[in-house]
Parts: C-alpha cells; structure tokens; sequence
C-alpha cells in the first residue's frame, strides 16, 4: 500500500497538471481541443463497458450518442428546459434505449449482435435524417443554447465550457470505474466476457449483466452526446453515422479496451493528436492518425494500457518461474 | 421416504432428426456416487445439459429434491445448489485463479469465502498459483481449479464431466479422493468417465447408454457382467468370446 501511493501521487498530479493546461494556456483552438476530447473520452470510456468489460463489441454506439444530442438539443429548444436536465434527461432516455437493444441482444453473439447494433446506429441515422419537423432533417439543429450560465466574454465562455466538460466528463469515468470495479458487476461483466456459459453455470445472472452493461454504456454515452450538443451548438446526422462509431472504436482500441480509463485516455490523445496534426493538412493528418491505429493493431494489441498489464503479467510469470526454480532447488 | 436428490424421468432430447436421449430415468441419491458411462456420442453429456438447462429437454422431468427443474434459467439451476464441469474444462483463462474462484462465489452470493478458497488451494497443491492466469496452467492445474470452482459453492449435487481427460494420474488420484471426500459429505455425484476402473473403483450405482438410451442401471458387479453393457462398450465380438469362456 505505501509502496503503491508515491505512485498514486505522481499519477494525481500529472492527471491534475494535464487537465489544467488548457486554463493556464488559454488559447481558444487550445481549449477547442481539450473539450472536444473530453467528450470524446468519455464516450470512449462508455463504449468500453459494453463491448471491453462485457465483450458485447457495439458498431453502432454512434447512434445513442446521437439520441443524447438530439435529447439535449430539442428540450432546450422547444422546451427551454437548462443544459443541466437535458444531460440528465439524454442519459436517462438512452439508458432506457439501451435497454431496449439489450434485450434482442441477449440472444446474440459475435457477427451477429455487431449486425444489430450497426443496424441501429443506421436506424437512429434515418430516423433523424427524416423526422425534419423536430430535427431538422440532414440541416440539423441549431440556435438552442449552450450550457446554461456561461459568461459572455468568448475566451471565458470557453474556459468556463471546458469546466463544465471537464467535470462531467470525470464524474462519467470515476462512476464507471465505480461500478467495474468496486461492485459486483465489473467481475461479472469479465465472466460474461471471458465465457457466457460457465458464468451462467457458476450462478451469475448473465440476463442481468448484460442489460446493465447495455444501459449503463448508452446512458453515457447518450450524456457524451448531450456534452457534444452543448459546445459545438449544432446536431446533425452525422454525429450518430457508423463513421463516429468507428472512430470511438479505434479510440477504445488505442488505448486499450477493459480497462475504462484506457480508452478515456487513448481518445483524449488520438483526437489531440488529430487536431494537433492538422497543420500538416486536413487529410493527411488523418492518414497520420490511421497509421498510429494501424501499428496499435498491429503491435500493442491491448493498446496504451496493455502496455501496463503485459509488464505486469512478465513479471508474475518472472516472479513463478523464480518460485519454481527455488522449490526445485530445495527439493534436490 | 425422502425424495431423491436428482430424478431424471423419462427424459428426451432430439436434435432434428436424431434423438440423442430416449426416454432416459435414474436417480441419484444424497452421498452417493453414480457413473453415467456408455460409448462417445451415447448421450451422456446431452443429459448432464439438459439436466442443468443448457439444452431444453424436449420431453420428461428433472427433480432436484423434488422440485421440477424444468423453465429455470441456467444460473437459476447453479443457485438451486447444484454444480456441474464440463467435458472439455471451462474456466476463465484470462483471470487468475483466484479471480476465478472469487466468480464462483460471486455467483451463489457467498460472503467470507476467502478461507476456504485459500483451503481449497492447499488442499490441491496449486496456492502457489493464485496470482496465475487460468491459460498458463497445466491441463490437471486447470482441472482442479475448475472442480475447486464447485467445491467452494458447496453444491448438494455435483455433476462431474469427464474430470479425468487429459489428467496425470497424479491429479487423477487427487480427484478421486475429492469425489469420495464429498460423498462422505453427503453430497450427491453423478459422474461421465471413460476410465471404468475409475468409474467401478468409487461408484456405488452405475447407469449405461447406448444410442441416447439407458441400457442398464445397478451396481458396479453387476454392470460388469451385463452383457449388453459390454457388448455396447467393447462390441459384440467380445461379448461372444466372454460368453464362450
């Protein structure tokens, strides 16, 4: 344990530190960026409790952030409800749309539950591509507000943005963390994940699980959607395209899925990297980003956190062989 | 009279055109063991499925002390207090051992189930391992850990699949002594093994499929000396020379 809290300190600190920056270098592309990849964290992290924890791999997580920022954008529009209830109000209802693709889903595995929720993610595409009295149709929305109380002064505006972002987006992730690794369902995700069957057998409610694990990711995700809607002040269809989904997927990936805070941290540094990149052109700075992905794949397959746990699992397996070394030792 | 702990009535499982078990019925009481043996493909693991719900019966009842079975999810079967292996060991080979183990409790909602985990560990000789994950132990390691799973639960009926395949005989001793450390404990077993020395030496009944049906059920003298038995398991050339001597 004290060996353990220099470490925790230092992690702290330089958490707190990168999270500061952008106040100290109040630069507004600066603070563009640290929001954008705030909100794209945490969808990332959402992501994660599904298909990283749960194995249950969603293509079509695009489309509850969608629903989140549609959610968020028509109350404050049409019912000129404050940002603070449209957030709840984006999570609550995708929890609950997240529910509802749960349960098909429950019968399904692999290829074909990645189907269905690519279906989805379409659907909610179509759906409000085409409903244009309330959404807009392919213009989108717009002229409904930003997160309520902001000052008027734009550098500040965006300072007391990246705030609001900021702490939301954390609370997101300590919650997630919360409930994979302090309550009984992040172990039980693990099981569903590693083997359906056997966990069922041992008595784990796999039906439970999963819809918690549905809900919850989509809740999240939805509220990431709500966030979106806030600062950019302006919802498309695009935002739910499968090409948001892909790019939260890679994100996950980058980082390392399972482990929530991986992806939370991969998608803050690929968009980073993105934005940072673009002064090498628009395109080729998403080629540069393909490219950090590819070589992810290909060789940190369990992306920035795995690096963390393959060092630990060498030296458990260094610390074994050691042991047996010994005991043969002692035997003879 | 007490009920017994698992009935198995006139149970029946087609897939498609093939019916895997006909009308299948035994029971198993409490402290006692009971070998479910019959040549591969006779329809044995089909009844351990259909026995916990992995599979759906399509006819008969499974009785747990009584009460039907049937409907239950399969993690409700688990909580019922009954545990099962499986013919091809199933753990979670990500995890360590003692993730492992901490599921299995997980699962029946046990609460202080450290010690006897760290018990069980001893016992089988893998404590060492605890910090393992389940890939990177041995076929026997892996063995245990999946029977010590069921172990920790404390299940009154235990269904043990072909928990010798692929074991050394060193782990094959230890399992047996766990099956008759367990029957001393009142619980109930009911055991597929090929190895019939195994399955004669710690049975005190022994049923015996064929083609998805049960062709003999009784004690292990008298199984032995069923023609049909070895006809089914050996061939019928053979039951023709044992008949001849």
């Amino acid at each position: 344990m004290s060996a353990l809290r220099p470490r925790t300190i230092a992690i702290t600190v330089l958490a707190l530190a990168g999270l500061a920056l952008p106040l100290v270098w109040s630069h507004p592309f600066v603070l563009h960026v640290a929001i954008q990849a705030l909100i794209w964290a945490l969808f990332a992290a959402s992501w994660d409790v599904l298909s990283g924890y749960t194995g249950q791999v969603s293509f079509g997580h695009g489309g509850f952030f969608a629903i989140g920022a549609y959610t968020a954008a028509c109350l404050t529009k049409l019912v000129g409800a404050s940002s603070w209830i449209g957030m709840v109000a984006a999570l609550l209802l995708c929890a609950l749309v997240g529910l509802g693709v749960g349960f098909p889903a429950l019968r399904l595995r692999g290829h074909y539950l990645a189907l269905v929720t690519l279906g989805f993610g379409e659907i909610v595409t179509l759906v409000v591509t085409n409903w244009q009295s309330l959404t807009g149709g392919a213009f989108g929305m717009h002229d409904y507000g930003t997160f309520s109380g902001l000052p008027t002064d734009p550098l500040a505006q965006k300072q007391a943005a990246y705030l609001v972002v900021a702490a939301v987006s954390l609370t997101g992730l300590a919650i997630l963390l919360y409930v994979t690794r302090r309550t009984n369902a992040g172990p039980a995700f693990r099981a569903i994940r590693e083997d359906q069957i056997l966990a069922a057998s041992l008595g784990i409610d796999t039906t439970h699980y999963k819809l918690l694990a549905f809900s919850l990711s989509a809740g999240f995700a939805g509220l990431a959607g709500a966030l979106y809607a806030y600062y950019i002040q302006l919802v498309s269809p695009t935002v739910g395209s499968s090409a948001s989904s892909a790019l939260v997927i890679g994100m996950a990936v980058f980082g390392g899925v399972g482990t929530i805070w991986g992806p939370f941290l991969g998608a803050i540094l690929l968009f980073s990297i993105t934005e940072g990149l673009r002064f090498i052109g628009v395109v080729y700075n998403l080629i540069a980003v393909g490219a950090v992905m590819v070589v992810f794949v290909i060789f940190v397959p369990r992306g920035l956190a795995g690096i963390r746990l393959y060092r630990r699992g060498r030296q458990q397996r260094g610390d074994k062989l050691k042991a047996d070394q010994e005991a043969a030792d002692a035997a003879s | 009279m007490a009920e017994p702990r698992l009935a198995v009535q006139e149970l029946t499982k087609r897939f498609g055109g093939l019916l895997a078990v006909d009308r299948c019925s035994f029971e198993v009481e409490a402290g006692s063991v009971v070998g479910l043996i019959g040549p591969n493909g006779s329809g044995k693991s089909t009844v351990f499925n259909c026995i916990t719900n992995l599979l759906r019966a399509d006819g008969g009842k499974v009785l747990h002390d009584g009460a039907p079975l049937g409907g239950l999810a399969l993690h409700e079967v688990a909580r019922r207090g009954i545990g099962r292996t499986f013919q091809e060991v199933k753990i979670f080979r990500e995890l360590t051992v003692w993730e492992n183990l901490s599921l299995a409790a997980l699962g029946r909602r046990l609460v202080d189930w450290q010690p006897r985990a760290k018990s069980l560990m001893a016992d089988f000789k893998f404590s060492h391992l605890e910090h393992e994950t389940g890939e990177n132990l041995s076929i026997g390691q892996q063995r245990l850990l999946e029977v010590s799973m069921q172990l920790l639960v404390q299940p009154d009926l235990l269904l043990l699949d072909e928990p010798l395949a692929g074991v050394h005989p060193v782990v094959r001793d230890t399992i047996a002594g766990i099956i008759r450390h367990e029957r001393s404990a009142g619980r109930a077993i009911l055991l597929i093994e090929h190895d019939m020395r195994f399955v004669m030496d710690l049975c005190d009944r022994v049923v015996v499929m064929d083609h998805g049906e049960k062709i003999a059920d009784g004690p292990p003298a008298e199984i032995r000396a069923n023609e049909k038995v070895i006809e089914a398991l050996l061939g019928a050339s053979h039951a023709k020379d044992q008949a001849k001597h």
